[in-house]
């Protein structure tokens, strides 16, 4: 049998659960959840969203641009792709929403990628040094903070400083937006269209409003994201994460305001707990079929696995209300 | 024009795979109403299936025959567990939609595990030789492509209009609470038709081998892709519009790239044009029905 240390796996996991990754799916996950949980759009191309808002601060930064016309570059191109995302795909069906809005996510990937632009965007190698700016506005003093294995040193603690609060202002925003009467009228929209329209709204601008208010949150994630890493790079955004994302916000139940953070912590908790007692059992000589490059497989079915679980016993979610679960029973 | 008529035949063999994976998903769709996005997934498993058989020694044409019969009964199991339970796609159509999206990561993380990230050799279908005809040198394999796309599309029509289980999988298809109350037997039909569109696909994740030179789990991300703009321009619920869709889908995306400078060597970026287009213009496609709502 094999000595697996449980110990070690939960404390990596509870240091993922707070990690910068955490709160970049959190805020993803926000967006997402204005998009799909409040409004009912089916956006499958919501990693374009981080995409563009990480490449547009990463490019003016590299060209030279100082940080903060990086960041509001990066939010105004996701805004701005949400609302040419949406302008052409938000009056029709989810699924042609969905199909729409995957092809955008892939090709602006292709695009990232293609050598034509590699001068822009680096190609396939992506741009790298883009947060030395980020971390030079750091007010916190050099040094290692924390207790055991739960320590930072400066850098990492300011990213994740700025990325929880972030996330806790995309929380006020979006509990504000859904109580107000903005909020309401949204969610009727979700429930029926027809009679929303019948009282005179106007359902369409009310998607796009939420569509844009989605996409760039999902900006602001990819932002963070990329000062997190220092470097962005076309392969960081497959379509396979939005994926991920939409658990994070199913898990913790859609349409409701912590919902998406909560998920996101719980995601990375047990991805991490997983991922660590995996690779403890596999060691270097493999354990059963499973290899030790097959992790990240693993991760894939555990996610797709779980997603399917969720929705045949569990579609509301932690958090959620059945009621109101968009992917419930109307 | 020589040189265009090559390009050409390179199109018309491409969309062919197109067409076949376009197919698939318009089975699903018409008897479900669920756009299923784990398709490629599966055809890029049971493609796995059949590289497995190949390896043994059994040959070719028998292994994709073995991989077809995989594919079915994987589509059917996965209707069975993952897809029927969640519950009537008419009612839930994103939670269904959602799932799906499930199934395209577990089915891509089950053959990353089974058999790992690095691509294998896959000897195409067809050989690797090519015919000249009339001074135009056509791959065997785009010929290939385009007769077994015939064959399949041959083997639907007689199924669907000819034989009793097609009138029934049509009956589900146009409506499944009446056909359910004249005593078909509707799930089994949903389950049969998703091992069908498995299998029309696993033959297209063998077309699609050769097109990129080997077989990896990430196989057919970018066909599907195609195979949605197939089924855009086609139609959702036509399967002779997944056919035409799907050539003209390969026939645009080998051409423009090779004539318009803007194009070059992004032959995602017309497929994609054309979604947005068909979409604003006629959200039904060529040949849907124009039940899809545009509000």
């Amino acid at each position: 049998m094999f000595a697996l240390s449980l110990g070690s796996a939960l404390i990596d996991g509870l240091r993922d659960s707070i990690a910068v990754v955490a709160c970049v799916s959190a805020l993803a996950g926000i967006g997402l959840n204005v998009q799909f949980g409040f409004a009912g759009l089916l956006n499958f191309g919501h990693i374009g969203s981080a995409l563009v808002g990480a490449y547009g601060a990463a490019i003016v930064v590299n060209q030279g641009g100082p940080l903060w016309v990086g960041v509001i570059v990066g939010v105004v191109a996701a805004g701005v792709l949400g609302l040419l995302m949406g302008l052409p795909t938000l009056r029709l069906r989810a699924d042609y929403l969905a199909i729409a809005t995957i092809s955008v996510a892939e090709i602006l990937r292709v695009l990232a990628n293609s050598a034509r632009l590699q001068s822009v965007t680096g190609g396939p190698i992506g741009i790298s040094n883009v947060a030395d700016d980020f971390y030079s506005i750091n007010p916190i003093p050099d040094g290692r903070y924390g207790w055991g294995s739960f320590s930072y040193n400066h850098n990492t603690l300011w990213a994740m400083l700025v990325g929880w609060s972030l996330v806790a202002l995309a929380s006020l925003f979006v509990w504000g937006l859904a109580h107000s009467p903005w909020g309401r009228l949204l969610k009727a929209v979700r429930e029926d269209e027809e009679a929303t329209r019948s009282l005179g709204k106007n359902v369409f601008a009310m998607k796009l409003q939420a569509f844009i208010a989605g996409s760039v949150i999902g900006g602001i994630a990819g932002i963070i994201f990329t000062f997190d890493g220092g470097f962005v790079k076309p392969d960081f955004f497959i379509a396979q994460t939005t994926f991920n994302w939409y658990l994070v916000v199913i898990l913790g139940g859609a349409a409701t305001i912590i919902g998406p953070t909560v998920g996101a912590i719980v995601y990375w908790f047990v991805i991490s707990v997983f991922n660590s007692l995996l690779s403890q059992a596999i060691g270097r000589d493999g354990w059963w079929f499973i290899s030790s490059t097959d992790v990240g497989a693993v991760r894939y079915v555990l996610v797709g696995v779980s997603i399917a679980l969720l929705l045949v016993f569990r579609p509301e979610g932690l958090f959620g209300n059945k009621e109101e679960a968009v992917i419930g029973e109307h | 024009m020589k040189d265009f008529l090559q390009i050409l035949i390179v199109g018309i063999g491409d969309g062919s795979v197109y067409a076949m994976l376009g197919l698939g998903l318009v089975v699903i769709f018409r008897s479900t109403g669920v756009l299923n996005f784990a398709q490629g997934e599966i055809a890029m498993f049971s493609t796995f299936v059949v590289w497995t058989i190949h390896d043994l020694g059994v040959p070719m044409w028998l292994a994709v025959i073995g991989g077809m019969a995989g594919g079915f009964i994987i589509g059917a199991i996965i209707h069975e567990v993952a897809v029927r339970p969640v519950g009537d796609p008419h009612q839930k159509p994103l939670a269904v939609v959602i799932v799906t999206i499930g199934l395209f990561l577990g089915v891509n993380g089950a053959a990353q595990l089974i058999w790992g990230t690095v691509d294998r050799r896959f000897d195409p279908l067809f050989g690797s030789g090519s015919v000249n005809v009339a001074g135009v040198p056509i791959a065997w394999q785009k010929i290939g492509a385009m007769v077994v796309l015939g064959a399949i599309a041959f083997l639907f029509f007689v199924v669907f209009q000819k034989t009793k289980l097609g009138l029934a999988m049509r009956a589900v298809a146009s409506n499944s609470e009446s056909a359910g109350l004249v005593g078909i037997p509707v799930p089994r039909l949903l389950m049969l038709g998703w091992g069908f569109a498995a299998a029309v696909g696993t033959v297209a994740g063998v077309f699609t081998t050769s097109v990129l030179g080997g077989l990896g789990p990430n196989l057919m991300q970018l066909t599907l892709i195609f195979g949605f703009a197939a089924i855009t321009l086609g139609g959702f619920d036509s399967l002779v519009g997944a056919i035409v869709g799907g050539l003209i889908v390969g026939v645009l995306t080998s051409t423009l790239p090779r004539y318009v400078e803007q194009f070059e060597k992004m032959p995602l970026a017309p497929a994609f044009i054309l979604i947005l287009l068909v979409l604003l213009i006629r959200p039904q496609g060529l040949f849907g029905k124009k039940d899809v709502t545009r509000v």
